[in-house]
């Protein structure tokens, strides 16, 4: 009995810790370190990039809308400035930790 | 059932090291998702340890005596709040005890900083290494869920235990020692990472604050404890655990106050490393003394096999904290230099000196009995006399400090100003002693510490006073709302000052107290009196009651101080069942001059009862000046703007990458 409870929660456990390292595919989207991850993959990128295709920024942290030369955020004064990828150029957004487009890892592993 | 708890304990240990090496690598590597799941790791092993502490609640408060931890602390006559109070009443049960809180203070702080990228991994690692530590002595070494055959009842706990203040003293020194672990882990954080400048500190002090608040509230309501509880009319023995635990906190102030300078200007980095770590450590000291027996003490667990671990895990603490701080000094040594004598940054440097020099001279104290035997073979103890003259003086210099500090500036003080605030406040003092020597008191030393405590007093209140009148003028208020904006427009500031006027108030208590007290023996049939200290004491008769598990023999006095009637007073002393020895219940009479304390130390067949009375001086201060500490921590503590915790607001520190 007491060994099978003891199972149940080991299994429990290792699922919940587990968790983020296999399910790849549904790493919820809830703080900065996710999002970031989620970039990589590709799967925020459309949403973030596609509003600033036209004349304003969109704020990569709160979502704001700010004008298109403007270097910080209006509204949580988050730096908007872009970053450009060593290699290739392309440029990326913060907390990207490899190039979308070459693969070249971004301004140093430990971020 | 109950080796689920124990299956608990040795997953959490699993889980605790798992997440520690995932933090590390998955932050060094570059793999999110490994610190994501350290981050789970993290909250699993406070869910786990949670469920062994719930199992053993559990087994205690239905006395499961299968379980030779509940056979040994508790018995079927106590009450539920105290059976579940010996969750830390013994060795095995308070290191899990121990390894929850952190195992929750460990949830806590990776929650907050789930966002944070730089600091976060490197203080889930260092947590999560001492709770798998903890955990591996309470699965291994200590473990409360060790079965026995089953008995009928426990042996029970000592009787004098049984008080309210075992349900509130501990967990607040728990939580307080506990609670250093936090900030020493961003200091390790800030040593491996690099990021030395003010971050860290930022992040760590409200956990500082909180650990230090509870270390000093806690250290009060165990001397409150004692006072009204023991009945040997003190509050305070120097005893090894008492120390171990004022030893991390006068470290811990002086932590808040060199972090308080570092915020501001890159200095004292040194400093605050070394005694954010001292602090821990001197945490981690205190329970193992307490629990190896090498040093006798009332506090003391019974004599276990635990001191070779923690003097080890103490050991391995040291070189690696030391070793980081060592490696980082190249930058950790960088920083501006002190512009002048009269700034406020220079006297929290002098505040620091004198703090630590206080306890390394606790620190020779409480070691003295081990360095005798090492060098003559024999346990000395050194007495209260020893840290009253040793001591006195460094904590009475530390609270004439005080009365400098609100008038100074940062960088450089204005002379003028400067003298002006002083000498008002010097000045009140100076009368405030000298109506005290007409008043009778003649005796140096306690003469001088009111005028230094009267000082600190004035000094804050001149502060309190000016900037209120100015905010009144500013902005035409009336001075209640004027007084109320100052001090919750600044509360780090204004907290900081009702705790040091505390401080002062504490230090009248102590010193009244501790030399002023007049006390008288007698031996009295009913009716007849005595006086001490200005009261008549009239025995009236004794009375005897009892319950199921105890015998109480209380006598009842009538008290007059002069002609005036102050009712009567009951000392008692109860006879537990379960205990071979008596436990004295004293009387007080508490006013805010004075206590007049009362033991029943005895009787006689032919109706003859012995009383010991004490009259002890201003002690109710220290119980206020306690309350005070509180009240300005609390005030100080309090979060200071919400966005200041918002996520979005903490990325915003960290520049993008290659911005410029």
């Amino acid at each position: 009995m007491v060994l099978a409870l003891g199972l149940v929660l080991t299994v429990a456990v290792v699922v919940y810790v587990g968790y983020p390292l296999f399910a790849r595919q549904s790493v919820p989207v809830e703080d900065a370190l996710e999002l970031a991850i989620a970039q990589r993959r590709g799967k925020v990128r459309a949403a973030v990039a596609e509003p600033r295709a036209s004349a304003g920024v969109t704020c990569p942290a709160c979502g704001a809308r700010n004008q298109a030369d403007d270097k910080f955020c209006a509204r949580c004064g988050r730096s908007l400035a872009q970053a450009q990828c060593a290699r290739c150029g392309t440029a990326y957004d913060e907390g990207d930790v490899f190039c979308a487009k070459c693969g070249a890892p971004l301004n140093g592993r430990s971020r | 059932m109950t080796d689920i708890g124990y299956i608990a304990v040795l997953l959490a240990f699993v889980v605790a090291v798992y997440s520690a090496v995932a933090a590390v690598l998955g932050t060094r590597e570059g793999f999110p998702e490994l610190v994501a799941s350290a981050r789970r790791g993290a909250y699993a092993v406070g869910a786990l340890v949670t469920l062994a502490v719930l199992v053993l609640a559990y087994a205690l408060a239905t006395s499961d005596f299968g379980l030779r931890y509940v056979y040994e602390h508790t018995s079927l006559d106590m009450a539920l709040a105290y059976k579940l109070s010996a969750l830390y009443a013994g060795n095995d049960g308070s290191l899990l005890f121990w390894a929850w809180i952190l195992s929750l203070l460990s949830a806590v702080v990776v929650y907050r900083n789930r966002a944070e990228r730089t600091f976060a991994p490197y203080v889930l690692a260092t947590t999560m290494t001492i709770l798998a530590f903890f955990t591996l002595l309470v699965a291994l070494v200590a473990s409360p869920f060790d079965r026995i055959p089953a008995a009928v009842d426990g042996l029970g706990m000592n009787p004098m235990l049984e008080n309210v203040g075992m349900l509130i003293h501990p967990p607040a020194l728990y939580l307080g020692y506990v609670g250093l672990t936090i900030p020493f882990a961003f200091a390790v954080a800030a040593l491996v990472t690099g990021k030395l400048d003010g971050d860290w500190l930022r992040r760590a002090r409200g956990w500082a604050l909180f650990a230090w608040l509870m270390l000093g509230v806690g250290n009060v309501l165990g001397g409150q404890w004692a006072y009204a509880e023991l009945g040997w009319g003190g509050y305070w023995a120097w005893d090894p655990v008492e120390n171990a635990s004022l030893m991390p906190w006068l470290i811990a102030t002086a932590y808040l106050h060199a972090a308080l300078v570092q915020k501001r200007r890159p200095m004292f980095r040194v400093w605050s490393m070394a005694l954010v770590t001292a602090s821990f450590l001197l945490a981690i000291f205190g329970t193992f003394i307490t629990r190896s027996g090498i040093i006798s003490s009332v506090h003391a667990y019974g004599q276990s096999s635990l001191g070779p671990f923690f003097l080890t895990f103490l050991g391995l603490v040291t070189v690696f904290s030391a070793g980081l701080i060592i490696w980082r000094l190249p930058t950790l040594g960088q920083g501006e230099e002190l512009e002048s004598f009269w700034s406020r940054e220079n006297w929290v440097l002098i505040t620091n000196i004198i703090l630590v020099g206080s306890v390394l001279a606790v620190m020779f104290g409480t070691l003295y009995p081990l360095f005798s035997e090492m060098v003559g073979g024999r346990k000395i103890e050194l007495g209260k006399d020893f840290y009253n003259q040793v001591d006195g003086p460094f904590l009475l210099a530390v609270i004439a400090v005080l009365g400098i500090c609100p008038i100074l500036a940062w960088r450089r003080s204005d002379n003028q100003r400067l003298v002006r605030g002083l000498a008002v406040s010097a000045g009140l003092a100076v009368v405030v002693g000298v109506v005290l020597a007409v008043l009778g008191v003649r005796q140096l030393i306690p003469l001088l510490a009111f005028v230094i405590c009267a000082f600190v007093i004035f000094s804050h209140a001149g502060e309190w006073y000016r900037g209120t009148r100015a905010r009144q003028r500013a902005r035409g208020i009336n001075p209640l709302a004027a007084l109320g904006g100052m001090v919750w427009g600044n509360r780090p500031r204004y907290g900081a000052h009702v705790v040091h006027v505390a401080m002062a108030v504490i230090a009248i208590g102590v010193v009244g107290s501790t030399f002023f007290v007049s006390q008288a023996e007698a031996n009295l049939k009913v009716g007849e009196t005595m006086t001490v200290g200005g009261y008549t004491l009239k025995y009236e008769g004794m009375a005897e009651d009892a319950t199921a598990t105890r015998e109480m023999v209380s006598a009842t006095l009538s008290v007059w101080q002069g002609d005036r009637s102050l009712g009567a007073v009951r000392p008692e002393m109860i006879f537990h069942q379960s205990s071979d020895q008596p436990v004295s219940e004293v009387a007080i009479n508490t006013n805010l001059r004075e206590d007049l304390y009362v033991i029943l130390a005895g009787w006689t067949a032919d109706g003859t009862a012995s009383f010991k009375v004490l009259i002890n001086p201003l002690i109710v201060w220290i119980w206020i000046g306690g309350g005070l500490l509180l009240l300005g921590g609390l005030i100080a503590a309090w979060p200071e703007t919400r966005a200041l915790t918002l996520p979005v607001v903490d990325d915003k520190l960290e520049p993008a990458p290659s911005a410029a």
